[in-house]
C-alpha cells in the first residue's frame, strides 16, 4: 500500500532522511517513533506529496510519487504536525472551509462535517473560534479537518503533542476507531508508549536512518532475554563486593541506595540475591522489574536515550 | 474552482477581524479629517524655489517688453513667455498658459493686455490679469505684489500719469499742481517701504474672476484681474489632496498586513495543509493577489466617498478616470505590500518593516504634507515614490479637472510598479511558501 524505497532527502548540509525504506500493508496501523530531528515529518511530507526526495522511490497504491495526480492527493489525508486551522474562524467554519477545499459537494460535506464533530466530541463547540479552544480540542478539530473527504490512507505527524491526558486518550479511541474500519495509517511520534500501546509495526528512525522494525515482540527480540530489575534499599552497597558473588548479571548503581541488576533469567534467581542481602541487614526498600521496552532498545541500537 | 473558495476565506477571515476593519477603514477616516482640519486652510508655498512665471504680451510694445524684461531680471522671478512648438520657440499665447496652470507644470502667469503703452501714455489704469491655481494663493499674491512695486518704482511717471489725469477731470487741468505733496507721499510709499501691504493681504474671493481693489486711494493706476483657474467649484480644495494622501497612506499599511496574512498561513501551516490538499503553489498565490487588490479597490471606494461625502470631493468629474487611477492604485500598492511581506519572516517583521518604508515614503511623497510646501530637493526625490504618483494622478482629476489622457503618465509609473513588484514578491514567495 505504501512503500519508501531508499529515500535520501537533504536540506542544505542537514541529511533529514538517508537511504530511508520501509512498507506498510493495507490496514495497518504503522508507527514511527524516533526522537525530535530524527526525520518524521520529513516522511510524512515525503508520502504527502508536500516535498520531494532527493533521491529513492515512493509507492502510494503502487503509482509513483512521480506521477502523483489529484486523485492519489486525494486518497490521502494528513494531520500535519502544527494546527494548521484559521484560529478566528470556527470549527465549524474551518470544516466547511477545508471540505470544500476537497471538493466535498455541500450537502455530503454538511453531513460529514457534524459526523466528524461528533466523532472528535466537539460538536457542542462548533460554533466557537478555534483561538477559544484548548490545546487538545484544537488538536481534534485539526485532525477532523484531515478525515473530511473520507481517505483511505491517514497520515498523522504526532497528533498529540501538547495535549492533556484526556484528550489524548480520546485521540487514542479515534485511532483505534480509525484502524478497526480498515484505514491504513502512519502515525509518528516520539513518545515510546504510544507507539507500544497503538501500533501494530514500528519503525525506529534516527538521524534520518531506520534503526530497526517489526512488531513489538519482534522488536524486543532484539534486546535479547535480558531483564531488569531495580532495587531501592536501606543503605547504601558496595557494587564491587557483590558483584563478585553473582558473576552472571550485570549490577550497577543507579543512585544512592539504588541499584539496577540485569540479565538472563532473572526472575529465577531473584531468591538468591534477596537471601544475600538479608544476610547483609540490608532492607529491600522497594522493587521494579522492568519489562522490556523500546527504549531500551532504541538505547542499545544507539547508544542515546529516545528522550533527552 | 478552488481560487474564489480561497477569496472567499480571506474576507470572512477579514470580516472576522475587528480590528483588521477599524484599520482599513475607521483609522483613515479619522486621521484624514484631523489632518484635514491641520492643514485644510493654507496651500501655499513656502517660498523657497525661484518662481517660474509664464508671462502672454498681448500689448507687445516697448513698454510691455520693457516691464517683462525688468520682471525677468528680479532674483525671485523667473520669466517663460515662449515655448518650444514643433521645435521652434514659439511666443506664448493665453491658452497654452492657461493649459499649462491647469496641467500644474506653472502656478502663475501674467497677461499684459493689449493697450497697455498706450493707456500708459494717457494715464489711464493699466491692464493685467494674473491668471493662478487657486491652490497657490501665496504665489499669486507675490506676483501681484512683485507687478505692482516694479511698476510704480520703476515707472514712477505711472503715478504721476495717473494722478495728473485725476486732478484733470476732477479739479480743472490749471489747479493740478495742489496734489503734489500727496503726490510725493504716495510715491515713498511705494518707494521706501520693503514690502507691499497691498499684496500681502490679498485673498481670493469665492468667485473666479475679480476686481483688485487695492489701489484705490488715489485711483487705481493698475488694474490687475485675477483669474483663477482651476478647483473654483470645489467647497474646499485642498481636502482633495488630504483625502488622496490619506487613502494612499493607509491603503499601503492594510494591503502589507493582508499580504503579511500569507506569512501567518506559512507559519501556521494551514499553507502546507492546502498544498497536501488539491491546490497548487500559483493557485494560492494567485488568490492571495486577487483577494489583496479586490480588498485595496474596496478600500479606496469607501474612503473617497467619504471625502465626497464629508468634504464634499467631487468624485464625479471624470468617473473613467478616477476609477481607472482608483484601480491602478490598489494595484500598485497591493504589488508594494506583498513585496515587503516577501521579505519578511514574520508579522512581526512586517509591521516594523512596513511602518519604516510607508510612513516614509508617504512623507516624501506627499501624502501627510503636500509637497507644494517643500523644499525643491525634497520634491525630486518624490518622484520616486508610489504616493508621489499615486496622489499626482488624483490632484490631476480633483484639481485640475484632468481627463483620463492626460493621467497616462502616472497610470503607466504605477502600472510598473505593480508589474515589478508582483513578480519579485511572487518568486520570492514561491520559493518562501515550501521552506520549514
Ligand atoms: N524545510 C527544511 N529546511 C531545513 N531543514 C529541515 C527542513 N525540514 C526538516 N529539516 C531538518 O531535517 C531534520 C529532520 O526534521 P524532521 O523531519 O522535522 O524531524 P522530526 O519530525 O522527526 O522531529 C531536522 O534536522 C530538521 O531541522
Ligand atoms: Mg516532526
Amino acid at each position: 500500500m505504501i512503500e519508501l524505497r531508499k529515500i535520501t532527502k537533504n536540506f542544505g548540509n542537514i541529511q533529514a532522511l538517508d537511504n530511508f525504506s520501509f512498507d506498510v500493508k493495507k490496514g495497518e496501523l504503522f508507527g514511527l517513533l524516533g526522537p525530535n530531528g530524527a526525520g518524521k515529518s520529513t516522511t510524512i511530507n515525503l508520502l504527502s506529496t508536500f516535498i520531494a526526495p532527493d533521491k529513492g522511490e515512493i509507492f502510494l497504491n503502487g503509482i509513483s510519487h512521480k506521477k502523483a495526480t489529484l486523485k492519489m492527493k486525494m486518497s490521502i489525508g494528513v494531520i500535519p504536525q502544527e494546527i494548521a486551522l484559521y484560529d478566528d474562524l470556527s470549527a465549524l467554519e474551518n470544516l466547511q472551509f477545508w471540505g470544500d477545499i476537497y471538493q466535498i459537494p455541500t450537502k455530503e460535506l454538511k453531513n460529514r462535517i457534524t459526523e466528524m464533530l461528533k466523532m472528535v466530541g466537539l460538536f457542542g463547540r462548533r460554533k466557537d473560534k478555534i483561538k477559544t479552544f484548548s490545546g487538545g480540542m484544537k488538536r481534534r478539530i485539526n485532525i477532523a479537518a484531515g478525515l473530511l473527504h473520507n481517505p483511505n490512507i491517514i497520515l498523522m505527524d504526532e497528533p498529540t503533542v501538547g495535549v492533556d491526558p484526556q484528550s489524548r486518550n480520546f485521540i487514542f479511541e479515534m485511532i483505534k476507531g480509525l484502524h478497526q474500519i480498515g484505514k491504513t495509517i502512519i502515525y509518528t511520534t516520539h513518545y515510546m508508549e504510544e507507539a507500544e500501546r497503538l501500533c501494530q509495526r514500528i519503525a525506529i528512525i534516527d538521524q534520518g536512518k531506520l534503526i530497526a522494525i517489526g512488531t513489538k515482540e519482534e522488536l524486543y527480540k532484539l534486546l535479547g532475554d535480558s531483564e531488569t530489575i531495580i532495587l531501592e534499599l536501606s543503605k547504601n552497597l558496595d557494587i564491587e563486593q557483590i558483584s563478585h558473588f553473582f558473576g552472571n548479571f550485570i549490577i550497577s548503581d543507579l543512585s544512592e541506595n539504588k541499584i539496577k541488576i540485569e540479565g538472563i533469567n532473572l526472575k529465577n534467581n531473584l531468591s538468591e540475591i534477596t537471601t544475600y542481602l538479608k544476610r547483609s541487614f540490608i532492607n529491600i526498600e522497594k522493587m521494579d522489574y522492568i519489562k522490556p521496552n523500546l527504549e531500551k532498545l532504541f538505547l542499545k541500537l544507539t547508544g542515546k536515550e529516545l528522550r533527552e | 474552482m478552488t481560487i474564489p473558495k480561497l477569496i472567499k476565506k480571506d474576507f470572512l477571515l477579514f470580516s472576522k477581524s475587528i480590528s483588521g476593519i477599524i484599520m482599513t477603514f475607521a483609522v483613515p477616516m479619522i486621521i484624514t479629517l484631523i489632518f484635514g482640519a491641520i492643514f485644510g486652510g493654507f496651500g501655499g508655498d513656502n517660498g523657497i524655489s525661484e518662481l517660474r512665471l509664464l508671462v502672454v504680451d498681448d500689448d507687445k510694445t516697448d513698454f510691455s517688453k520693457q516691464l517683462v524684461t525688468l520682471l525677468d531680471s528680479l532674483d525671485a522671478i523667473k520669466i517663460y513667455s515662449t515655448y518650444k512648438n514643433d521645435e521652434t520657440n514659439t511666443v506664448l499665447n493665453m491658452e497654452v498658459m492657461d493649459s499649462n496652470i491647469k496641467k500644474g507644470s506653472f502656478k502663475v502667469g501674467i497677461r499684459i493686455l493689449s493697450g497697455f503703452e498706450n493707456n500708459y501714455n494717457n494715464g489711464e489704469k493699466l491692464k493685467l490679469e494674473i491668471h493662478y491655481d487657486p491652490k497657490f494663493i501665496i504665489e499669486y499674491n507675490i506676483v501681484n505684489g512683485i507687478i505692482q512695486k516694479t511698476i510704480m518704482k520703476d515707472f514712477p511717471q505711472v503715478m504721476m500719469n495717473s494722478m495728473f489725469k485725476n486732478a484733470r477731470e476732477y479739479l480743472g487741468s490749471d489747479q493740478g499742481t495742489f496734489f503734489e505733496n500727496d503726490m510725493n507721499k504716495t510715491i515713498e510709499k511705494f518707494f521706501g517701504t520693503e514690502d507691499s501691504e497691498g499684496a500681502e493681504s490679498q485673498t481670493p474671493s469665492d468667485s473666479a474672476i475679480k476686481q483688485d481693489d487695492n489701489f484705490n486711494m488715489m485711483g487705481d493706476p493698475i488694474d490687475i484681474k485675477s483669474v483663477e483657474l482651476l478647483g473654483v467649484e470645489e467647497e474646499n480644495p485642498y481636502f482633495a489632496q488630504y483625502v488622496a494622501g490619506m487613502a494612499v497612506m493607509f491603503l499601503l499599511f492594510s494591503v502589507t498586513n493582508a499580504g503579511a496574512s500569507l506569512l501567518d498561513e506559512k507559519n501556521n501551516g494551514t499553507i502546507k495543509r492546502l498544498l497536501v490538499a488539491p491546490v497548487t503553489r500559483n493557485q494560492i498565490l494567485t488568490a492571495k493577489m486577487f483577494y489583496i487588490m479586490i480588498m485595496a479597490i474596496f478600500q479606496l471606494l469607501v474612503l473617497f466617498t467619504f471625502g465626497w461625502l464629508v468634504f464634499k470631493l467631487n468624485i464625479f468629474k471624470d468617473i473613467p478616470a478616477l476609477l481607472s487611477m482608483i484601480i491602478v492604485t490598489a494595484f500598485a500598492c497591493s504589488a508594494l505590500g506583498i513585496f515587503i511581506a516577501s521579505i519578511c519572516k514574520n508579522q512581526h517583521q512586517v509591521s516594523s518593516i512596513s511602518t519604516l518604508i510607508i510612513l516614509g515614503m508617504s512623507a516624501l511623497g506627499g501624502s501627510m504634507v503636500p509637497l507644494m510646501i517643500m523644499p525643491a530637493y525634497i520634491k525630486k526625490i518624490a518622484r520616486f515614490t508610489l504616493n508621489y504618483w499615486a496622489m499626482k494622478g488624483f490632484t490631476d482629476i480633483f484639481w485640475r479637472n484632468l481627463h483620463l489622457k492626460d493621467i497616462v503618465p502616472s497610470l503607466i509609473v504605477l502600472s510598473l510598479i505593480t508589474i515589478v513588484f508582483t513578480t519579485i514578491a511572487l518568486s520570492i514567495f514561491n520559493k518562501k511558501l515550501m521552506e520549514k
